[in-house]
């Protein structure tokens, strides 16, 4: 059995707005396997982005969060997130975990090129590698027959940029225009490796696609640009958060081959977050089911499809419509988290509800085996 | 059985409507500066309206600033006052001093609140009208209408209010024009409530009556301000000042076209014009009663702002000496004239502060409280900025 | 769509633009008796005497058309009347005294942007915080002043009572030797550049002491527009979902700030940039007077009839005219530079 990649125990984060605290995340517990596509599905609201932007350890205001742990087992030793620096977690964020994001549009910035923005990922985290491939090519070049004084100008400022980055001489001519020429040579070394990436997400013409901007790509292919952005280091982790829901149904159907590829390509581990029960069931190997900020359940997705244990889980898999059976939905609405239901929060939606439900919340209990559940009416 | 529980389950059972009309006043609450504006402008108000109590009138227009005298030099604060038909008339002593030529600085500052009130009201009425037709047209046909309108607005735009004021002084004789309460009675009448009867979702009887409200509160304050009844069309001499309100309001009116017409060209794409469209609703009544009601808050945003700084550009007008003749009771006007009292040599520099000191304070913390309140109409009425 | 052919097709787009404002000018200039529009076409004063015979050689008493084709064929000769206020034709006196004017733009713009564009960012980085309160505070009062008073009150303290900062471009030593020594060559005409390129660094130091006071008069009042727009377009940026995507990738907080919110906050700030040079361009009249320098502000608010005197019609007009091409101008330069910073305005 595989092991795991990372684990979230115990989280709990509130937003903290002008209309009160809303108890967005209560005792979230999720842990995702080597190499395995872990599905998180749930309604609107009910804390699967959230958890998602969490892994990658940015919470974004007003929220806070309260405890809890965010595990990353891909290094030697197991490292929590949450406790680090911003300093240790942008290094983390890129290139050990990735995210790719819900509207593609609005995930690129409008006005830089594609390219600069998948450049940008390049020269945070594979600054040196680039660097290396500069001086190397600058070497060949002055060893060929092309010795120009410029080669030999350009390799002395680069083995500076090795050495010792923050150099007042190298920030002083970065900003002046004739002088920081030499930096083409890294943008060019770094768009190489867009185009090959671009190349990898099956984007056609990616030369020309490079030194475009978002407004004029259709949604597929901006929402490539945004996989190839995540996937650009190779990352261990990916988080998908809804990468198809603002697509037509055709180009959702190819992106989500791409990255059930790409997995395999690049040897990744995914959280895939949706609405969609159709597409944890084309995607996933586990999935864990949430409602108004907790887990519900968790486990392999034929189990949880075929013998689903929490009153939540058969109501989501009884209202997807189906032709010829009367159509059934869950009674009720997601009440508001800003006074969230005492006990267990589904308890004014449950057909099973007992007294204790209205009183504690129940914990994570393993039914069957990698089967777990969080409810009363199972020990 | 607690009243608070009470209360509770009755805010709960409001309209969703109310509910927006509460978290606005709280927010309104909670930021300080909106309420040190409104206090500002509110002080005004108060002082404009009980102007002839506070400053009783001495000549028999009381426009023009009464003079005790025609010494040159001005009197400081406190002098007793001499004029005998003045002293009839309550007055007692300079609260404020005297400026140049013996002109009452208190009178002055008093009766310049109304001025400026006058200024500015009818400035951004008159402009807010012509840019609020020009740009619905514009912004809801679209095509070639809206490109030559905003060719016009473009052009007219290209004009700093100064000199376009300054042109149209020299150049205006005393023309016959439509009494300018109409404009404001249709303003008041067509706008009030709509903007009302979508916050408190009255029905449209209710609207009728806020019109007519409307209408005779407008009528009142007319009479009151113009000292007539609004008639329909008259031959008025426009004064100095009114040629300056005309130009103005020429210069003003496309800052508001243009935002119209972008608010028009954006909500118009909205899925409730389709549907309302799709309904049969004429586009007069789809103009009025779904998107004007949308687009009217940065209208007021821009109306609040614009009250301060079309009173400083009159101001600043006066001063240039094209505003208001000398000795009208205006605020710009009162400080050219202290001009040369501005430093009164070594001996004793500042013996003659209060001549131009007290008209600036008056003009800054008008502009002030006015600013203040559009900044906070602007952070509470966007609806992005709206909820952190 | 390209840069080039936005360029070209906004370039095109001036000519038009510059007729209408041509004919609103002529529609304005209409609503004068036909004597006081005959000065527009005289050049000296001697023609002055001979009114009757100018209104009959330019048609003043026909119809409009056979006017507005008259008054352009003028325009465009480089005529534009005579200036009584400034003793020669008017395109003479506008280009004398344009030079005080840019002067004075030259030195306030970069001082109102470089502090707007730092406060406003920084008021939206720390939304609702003490800095933020302070920053908005101290914009509103800046902007509530009138300009005026504002310009006396610092003449008051600082030439008056402490004799700092003196007003007026330059002092009598200053004058004396650009006008009466024969040896000052104008290269610019912008007397502090012109003061080194002259090798008289007195010079420029003078006259940089002239215009503290008037710039700091026109900073105070207009960095808070700067600082607004600034804020609020960057708190509109940070709302947006690259934000989160940047953070994704690793990028450092001021990373982000610097290179992904500012460079999209500045689009709508560089259109009221624009706008406010070429509002100060053509509209530091009441600086200009207060502090006495021989601009084209003053020039027109002398030219409108301020202070009784017989209003300069030619002057006002002309003055006109040159706000509009400067505003035309600025226009097109302000897209231009917007169609450069985002992409997206070249489809349209």
């Amino acid at each position: 059995m595989a092991e795991d990649v990372l684990e979230i125990e115990n989280l709990r984060l509130n937003f903290y707005t002008y209309e009160g605290v809303v108890e967005a995340l209560d005792r979230v517990k999720l842990n995702l396997k080597k190499g395995e596509t872990l599905g998180v599905v749930g309604e609107t609201g009910c804390g699967k982005s959230v958890t998602g932007l969490s892994t990658l350890a940015i919470v974004l205001p007003p929220g806070r969060i309260e405890e809890g742990k965010v595990i990353l087992k891909t290094e030697q030793n197991p490292i929590d997130l949450l406790s680090k620096n911003e300093e240790f977690l942008r290094r983390i964020r890129g290139r050990v975990i990735s995210m790719i994001f819900q509207d593609p549009k609005s995930a690129l910035n409008p006005v830089y090129t594609v390219g600069d923005q998948i450049i940008e990922v390049y020269f945070h985290h594979k600054r040196k590698e680039l660097i290396q491939r500069v001086i190397e090519q600058l070497d060949a070049s002055i060893t060929g027959r092309k010795a120009s004084f410029l080669s030999k100008h350009y390799k002395k400022i680069y083995q500076k940029m090795l050495k010792n980055p923050n150099a007042f001489s190298l920030r002083i001519q970065s900003k002046i225009p004739i002088l920081r020429r030499y930096k083409r040579l890294l943008v060019n070394e770094a768009k190489k490796e867009a185009i090959n990436i671009l190349r990898a997400m099956k984007i056609p013409d990616p030369e020309r696609v490079v030194d475009m901007y978002p407004h004029e790509l259709s949604g597929g292919m901006a929402q490539r640009v945004v996989i190839a952005m995540a996937l650009a280091c190779s990352p261990k982790i990916l988080v998908a958060d809804e990468p198809t829901t603002n697509l037509d149904v055709t180009v959702q159907l190819q992106i989500l081959q791409l990255i059930k590829e790409l997995k395999e390509e690049f040897s990744s581990s995914v959280i895939y977050v949706t609405h969609d029960m159709g597409v944890i069931a084309e995607m996933c190997d586990r999935v864990a089911v949430m409602y108004a900020g907790n887990v519900v359940e968790i486990g392999e997705v034929f189990e949880i499809f075929k013998n689903p244990l929490h009153p939540y889980t058969k109501g989501l898999l009884e209202s997807i419509p189906r032709l010829g059976v009367p159509f059934k939905s869950i009674k009720g609405t997601v009440p508001s988290l800003i006074d969230p239901p005492k006990g267990c929060r589904f308890h004014n939606r449950c057909d099973y509800a007992m007294d204790i439900c209205t009183k504690e919340k129940p914990n994570m209990v393993e039914v069957e085996k990698q089967h777990f559940v969080q409810c009363f009416l199972y020990k | 059985m607690n009243i608070r529980h009470r209360l509770e389950e009755l805010k709960a059972e409001m309209s969703p409507a109310k509910k927006e009309l509460e978290f606005t006043l709280k927010r309104i609450r909670k930021s300080p500066l909106s309420i040190v504006g409104a206090v500002i402008v509110l002080f005004y108000v108060v002082i404009a309206v009980f102007a002839p109590i506070i400053a009783p009138p001495v000549t028999s227009d009381p426009y023009r600033i009464w003079r005790d005298g025609f010494s040159l030099i001005p009197k400081p604060l406190g002098t007793p006052v001499e004029d005998p038909i003045a002293r009839k008339a309550g007055w007692t002593v300079h609260y404020f001093g005297t400026a140049e030529g013996q002109f009452d600085i208190f009178y002055g500052c008093i009766w310049g609140t109304i001025t400026a009130f006058r200024v500015g009201i009818l400035v951004v009425g008159i402009s807010l009208l012509i840019g609020l037709l020009l740009g619905c047209v514009a912004g809801y046909y679209g095509g070639i209408v809206d490109e030559l309108l905003m060719r016009f607005t473009d052009i007219v735009l290209a004009f700093p209010d100064l000199i376009l004021a300054m042109a149209l002084v020299i150049a205006l004789p005393a023309v016959a024009l439509i009494d300018i309460g109409l404009f404001w009675a249709v303003v008041l009448c067509l706008i009030l409530p709509i903007i009302a009867g979508r916050t408190l979702k009255l029905r449209g009887s209710s609207n009728l009556m806020l019109g007519i409200i409307c209408l005779l509160t407008f009528l009142a304050i007319d009479i009151w301000i113009l000292g007539s009844p609004p008639i329909w069309i008259i031959t008025m001499k426009l004064s100095q000042l009114d040629k300056v309100l005309i130009a103005l309001a020429l210069v003003y009116w496309p800052s508001y076209a243009r935002v119209i017409r972008s608010e028009f060209l954006r909500l118009k794409q909205e899925d409730y014009v389709e549907a309302a469209k799709a309904v049969g609703c004429s586009d007069f009544r789809i103009i009025t009663r779904q998107i004007l009601p949308n687009a009217i808050y940065p209208i007021i945003i821009m109306a609040s702002l614009n009250m301060g700084s079309i009173v400083l550009t009159a101001a600043a007008l006066s001063f240039l000496g094209i505003g208001s003749p000398i000795g009208y009771a205006d605020w710009g006007q009162m400080i050219s004239f202290a001009r040369n009292w501005i430093w009164a040599g070594f001996q004793n520099p500042w013996q003659y502060w209060y001549t131009f000191t007290i008209p600036g304070l008056f003009i800054f913390t008008f502009v002030l409280g006015w600013n203040l309140l559009g900044d906070a109409f602007r952070d509470i009425l966007d609806p992005t900025l709206r909820r952190k | 769509m390209g840069l080039r052919e936005y360029v070209i097709r906004r370039v095109l787009l001036v000519i038009p633009t510059l007729l209408g404002v041509a004919m609103l000018i002529f529609a304005v200039s209409q609503l004068f008796t036909p004597e006081q529009r005959a000065t527009l076409y005289i050049t000296n004063e001697k023609q002055m005497q001979n009114i009757e015979a100018v209104i009959r050689l330019y048609h003043l008493n026909e119809s409009v058309f056979v006017q507005f084709i008259d008054w352009i064929s003028q325009v465009l000769q480089g005529n534009l009347g005579y200036s009584h206020t400034a003793k020669s034709p008017v395109l003479l006196a506008l280009l004398r005294k344009l030079p005080a004017t840019i002067e004075l733009v030259v030195w306030s713009i970069p001082l109102i942007l470089l502090v707007g564009i730092y406060v406003g960012t920084q008021s939206a980085i720390h939304r609702d915080k003490p800095v933020d309160h302070a920053s908005r505070t101290v914009a509103i009062i800046g902007w509530s002043l009138p300009s005026f008073w504002l310009g006396i009150m610092l003449i008051a303290i600082f030439f008056a009572a402490l004799g700092w900062f003196p007003p007026e471009r330059m002092s009598t030593a200053t004058a004396n030797y650009i006008y009466l020594s024969g040896e000052w060559r104008s290269y610019t005409g912008l007397l502090t550049i012109d003061g080194l390129l002259n090798g008289q660094l007195w010079i420029t130091l003078d006259v940089l002491r002239h215009m503290v006071l008037p710039t700091i008069t026109l900073t105070t009042i207009n960095v808070a527009l700067i600082i607004r727009v600034m804020r609020s377009s960057m708190l509109e940026a940070l709302g947006k979902g690259y934000i989160v995507t940047a953070r994704a990738k690793g990028l450092s907080h001021s990373e982000v700030i610097n290179h992904h919110a500012r460079r999209n906050a500045l689009i709508p700030t560089m259109t009221v940039s624009g706008l406010l040079t070429a509002g100060m361009l053509t509209g530091v009249t009441i600086t200009e007077t207060v502090f006495n320098i021989d601009g084209v502000g003053r020039w027109a608010a002398l030219a409108a009839g301020g202070a009784g005197a017989v209003p300069d019609i030619p002057a006002v007009l002309g003055f006109a005219l040159f706000t509009g091409i400067v505003y035309v101008f600025t226009n097109l330069i302000v897209d231009i530079l917007y169609a450069y910073v985002d992409p997206r305005i070249r489809l349209e």
